[in-house]
């Protein structure tokens, strides 16, 4: 866990006042047409807001509690010319900068504001606190580390890599390698348990595609696994098919991941999709030697070829 | 609200006997029962061997019991193709096997009254769907009255309740009454029904040791349901009752529509969580001249759902896709049948990843200028 995992609210609170105040400023200057952030939710949670008007910008909140990725809703704006806002944290701007480097959407009509963090609550638990300690959280900052989303156990990117204009100070930066460690459990696994962990890993799948619909490294402009003709993946939610969706979706963003664990997160039923996608980019690290496979980079190992690569036949 | 129910039947189970009696049911039935898997509770079909794992303490499981009736994926009809003698192929069609019969145990007030409301789409007006009506009648529904609702309880917005009994076959009340999450080391459990009075008649309601009431305990009993039906739900106290039906027929051109489903993921949680979601499509697979018909749960917020062959689709954005859901939830439906297409779980509140649910849109809809 980086050392700068320390919740700070009453940062956060001056933070979320310098955004209003440039989200408004934007707006009312016309520089951008709508503003991407979130504001309070009918349960106190965050949930994403889009302004478009000065006034609007009073209701953007930045607290413990942001944890949504907003980059994704800049494939709702795709068409048309208007400029658009986006607030970002460290983690937020590795799934914009993930939609940039696939070239999904255009780095001149972003203005990106970029806040440094130092790590963010995980909403259901926070809320499912009595209320004392949630108050203790919220507004004190005193949360035990398992109260912080998983992502930001090995959050190794708190400073926003994309921004046009940063708000607050930048944030102690700890890049070492990443960490595996369920990864390294399941590979120590012998064939017989594995093939029996694979099997029921994605039974409570109930197949609502929010994992795929929220990932910011899923950006095809159709879905293959939307496709009727063919029918790469059956209707049915039979084991078999079940595999097939995990797997594909797990490949397809293989090298792309940016280990942000949203699908995760807005998995209702709990199953554990970080660990196929945390195999996937500690392959790459030991097979092409890349130390932060999560980040996106110009010249990324999936996306190129080399003599020099590793042999896949020869390595398995 | 509809005249009290009455009982046919009354009788008292131990706690520790339910165990025995979800064992014995699984001999001759397909047995679903909420459990609680890796943190997550979830109503599961569960063998003999899983009734140790049964949890009743979670008001909410994630998924509702609806499967219990309507599968995911449920095989319509097989067919292969065949000689006919005259060297040409014919299409050979069986349908379905059918299942064994059910027992859906544990289920909720909420999600109980859930399968009464929407098989009225399933069995009432110009078609009966022969294989829902089927399933729906080797289906015995056992409910649980709530003793403590949970934060997103919103039932009592309809004409529902922690105690109602609509949809149920038995409901189990707990001995101790409402208001705490320990329910006591009994059950009150009465039935509704001429199934549900079988049912509390049966060997396995034997082999749960489910005996006759105490004498001189019918008061007391009267008193607890009473209070069941009676308890307020915390959301339900913040949303009133939901009366937006006729409000709604002005507002299908509302900018509301744009702006509410923005941030919309377009996934099916709500839907596949949602016990009054019903949708299905049909599809086939198979190989070599053989295979299988199969429906399964579709969802309106799916840019798929009314896509056409040729392309067009009727509802090209999530603003069209979301106020589909919702009309139908909350207007088209009650213009239809009479009554609102929810029976406030809840679920839509805890799953949706963005927090656009039910409740907030009835009270955005109270505030909008029609």
């Amino acid at each position: 866990m980086p050392k700068s995992l320390a919740l700070d609210p009453k940062k956060m609170k001056e933070a979320e006042a310098a955004l209003r105040t440039q989200a408004a400023k934007l707006l009312s200057e016309g520089t951008v047409t709508v503003f991407l952030g979130h504001e309070e939710g009918w349960d106190g949670l965050p949930v994403p807001f889009f302004a478009t008007t000065p006034e609007e910008a009073k209701r953007l909140v930045w607290n413990p509690l942001v944890a949504f990725n907003l980059a994704k809703y800049l494939l709702d704006r795709l068409t048309g010319e208007e400029k658009v806002g986006i607030v970002v944290n460290g983690c937020g701007s590795l799934a914009l900068d993930r939609l940039l480097k696939d070239r999904r959407f255009p780095r001149e009509r972003l203005f990106v504001v970029g806040i440094p963090c130092t790590g963010l609550l995980d909403p259901d638990k926070v809320l499912a606190l009595p209320d004392e300690a949630r108050q203790a959280a919220l507004e004190g900052g005193k949360a035990e580390p398992g109260l912080f989303l998983k992502r930001c156990g090995w959050c190794d990117a708190p400073n926003p890599v994309v921004a046009d204009v940063v708000l607050g100070e930048k944030v102690p930066e700890e890049a070492g390698p990443q960490q595996y460690p369920r990864v390294e459990e399941i590979e120590k696994m012998s064939p017989a348990e594995r093939a029996a962990h694979f099997k029921t890993l994605y039974e409570k799948c109930i197949r609502c595609f929010a994992c795929r619909n929220v990932c910011p490294a899923c950006s095809c402009r159709e879905c293959s696994l939307d496709q009727w003709e063919p029918l790469w993946l059956g209707k049915a939610t039979v084991p078999s098919e079940q595999l097939m969706y995990h797997f594909i979706r797990a490949f397809d963003v293989a090298g792309r991941c940016i280990r942000c664990g949203e699908c995760e997160r807005v998995c209702s039923v709990g199953v554990p999709l970080m660990e196929l996608n945390d195999k996937l980019m500690k392959d790459i690290t030991e097979l092409f030697g890349v130390q932060r496979p999560h980040v996106p980079a110009d010249v990324e190992p999936l996306g190129q070829w080399t003599e020099g690569d590793a042999d896949l036949e020869a390595a398995h | 609200m509809a005249q009290s129910p009455v009982p046919k039947a009354t009788r008292l189970v131990k706690k520790a006997g339910l165990g025995a009696w979800l064992t014995a049911l699984a001999a001759d039935n397909n047995v679903m029962a909420p459990v609680t898997v890796d943190g997550k509770p979830l109503f599961r079909w569960i063998g003999a061997g899983e009734v140790g794992q049964l949890d009743l303490a979670a008001v909410h499981t994630v998924n509702s019991p609806k499967g219990g009736v309507m599968p995911q994926t449920e095989p319509m009809l097989t067919y292969s193709a065949v000689q006919d003698g005259s060297g040409g192929k014919t299409l050979d069609i069986k349908p379905a096997a059918e299942d064994r019969p059910a027992v859906l145990f544990g289920v909720r007030p909420c999600d109980a009254a859930a399968i009464d409301l929407v098989g009225k789409v399933y069995l009432t007006g110009e078609f009966t769907d022969e294989q829902y009506q089927a399933r729906r009648d080797r289906t015995t529904v056992v409910a649980i009255a709530c003793a403590a609702p949970a934060k997103a309880c919103f039932c009592t917005s309809f004409d529902l309740s922690p105690g109602a009994v609509r949809g149920a076959d038995v409901v189990l009340y707990g001995r101790s009454g409402p208001g705490s999450v320990a329910e006591g080391d009994a059950y009150y459990a009465i039935a509704y029904t001429e199934r549900g009075e079988a049912f509390l008649g049966g060997a396995a309601a034997k082999a749960a040791g489910v005996s006759d009431l105490p004498a001189g305990e019918a008061d007391k009993l009267e008193k607890i349901v009473a209070a069941f039906r009676g308890l307020a739900t915390p959301l339900g106290k913040k949303l009133g009752k939901v009366d937006v039906a006729d409000k709604l027929e002005s507002l299908f051109e509302s900018a509301y529509w744009e702006k509410v489903s923005s941030r919309c993921l377009s996934c099916a949680t709500c839907t596949f969580v949602c016990p009054t979601c019903y949708c299905f499509g049909v599809a086939d697979t198979g190989a070599g001249g053989q295979g299988v018909r199969f429906r399964y749960w579709d969802f309106c917020k799916s840019p798929q759902f009314m896509l056409m062959a040729g392309g067009h689709d009727p509802r090209p954005a999530k603003k069209n896709r979301t106020r589909q859901r919702f009309l139908h939830k909350l207007n088209y439906h009650h213009n239809r049948c009479g009554e609102y297409l929810c029976v406030g779980c809840g679920r839509c509140v805890e799953s949706c990843p963005v927090g656009l649910h039910l409740p907030l849109v009835v009270s955005d809809v109270r505030g909008l200028q029609p």
